[in-house]
């Protein structure tokens, strides 16, 4: 494999990039990733990774645009309302890049079916884009099941939250990742957690959004090209104040997930 | 007595006080929140047995699931 004049030029921003460089933008070419979610945080993630030249984007979102997300969700316009979001996202990443293949999986991710699906594709990160905390519990059980790099973004209202976290499994085979083992989102948050409160009637504005997939994005793409990720950290923001806070996510000797 | 800080507030609290002590004094659900001490995240099956220490940063937050 290797770029054509007109990549080379398209892709030269991120070749100029000394630690990047053809060799970086061809391992991005090959990289195979899943974003699930493509709502605020999913349908910018998506945008960057298909327009960088990532070989493969997964979207699985089951949901609609609808009216109320337009204001954010900048990928959607109003002729899309009502359509699938992974289905207008792929469709439109396609048109723009036709170096990435973006494919649609038009279904809500639920543990009756993931097996299944992740039986089918190969992608190498995940990408967490959900909208809910049962959702988030899932994809970080398929993270460890399926030994994925997981990069995580949410945010309700003013609070955003991000981490990268890598499975035990895929750190001790690649001791290059310089990692050590760290706890997952389960051992942060069980399952049984309360969250304050519920999303669906929250407000957020638009670019708060877009910091916290910008993190989760540009994480994910340094992790692919080989950079060095900070792993098992979870990151605060406070979109109000515009402060960060970081805190390391230590292993729950007890977690019925990881360990 | 030792001081603590509680979310950025200096407290007076009897020594060796757990992190379950600690939230039931603030009035916090323990399935709410994840505790720092620290800039670590202290897993909730060790809040228990954790004891706070002269001068430790304390801090609680809740997930936010939103995307
Ligand atoms: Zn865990």
């Amino acid at each position: 494999m290797s770029l054509n004049d007109h990549q080379y030029i398209l892709y030269s921003k991120q070749m100029l990039l000394a630690d990047v460089s053809e060799q970086g933008q061809l391992t991005l070419m090959k990289a195979e990733v899943t974003v699930v979610g493509v709502g605020g945080l999913g349908q910018l993630v998506a945008q960057y990774l298909a327009a960088s030249g990532v070989g493969h984007v997964h979207l699985i979102d089951d949901d609609k645009v609808a009216l109320s997300n337009l204001p954010r969700q900048l990928l959607f316009s109003a002729n899309d309302i009502e359509v699938n979001k992974a289905q207008v996202a792929a469709k439109k990443l396609q048109q723009r890049n036709p170096d990435s293949q973006v494919s649609a999986h038009p279904t809500r991710l639920t543990s009756d079916n993931y097996q299944t699906l992740f039986n089918t594709i190969s992608p190498q990160v995940i990408f967490d884009c959900s909208d809910n905390f049962a959702t988030r519990q899932l994809i970080n059980r398929i993270a460890v099941e399926r030994h994925l790099p997981l990069f995580s973004a949410a945010i309700s209202g003013d609070q955003g939250q991000w981490f990268a976290y890598l499975p035990e499994s895929v750190l001790t085979k690649n001791p290059a990742l310089n990692t050590k083992p760290h706890g997952c989102y389960h051992c942060v948050f069980p399952a049984d957690s309360l969250l304050s409160q519920n999303c669906s009637q929250m407000g957020v504005l638009g670019p708060a959004v877009g910091i916290m997939a910008s993190m989760q994005a540009l994480a994910g793409m340094n992790h692919i090209i080989g950079r060095q990720v900070e792993f098992g950290v979870l990151h605060r923001f406070d979109a109000k104040r515009l402060s960060w806070s970081k805190a390391t996510m230590a292993i729950d000797k007890h977690c019925c997930v990881c360990r | 007595m030792i001081e603590i800080y509680i979310n950025g507030e200096r407290h007076k609290l009897t020594a060796n006080i757990t992190l379950v002590e600690i939230l039931a004094l603030k009035q916090v659900a323990e399935q709410s929140v994840a505790v720092v001490v620290n800039q670590v995240i202290i897993p909730r099956s060790e809040w228990p047995h954790y004891q706070c220490q002269i001068g430790d940063q304390v801090e609680f937050f809740s997930a936010v699931a939103g995307g």
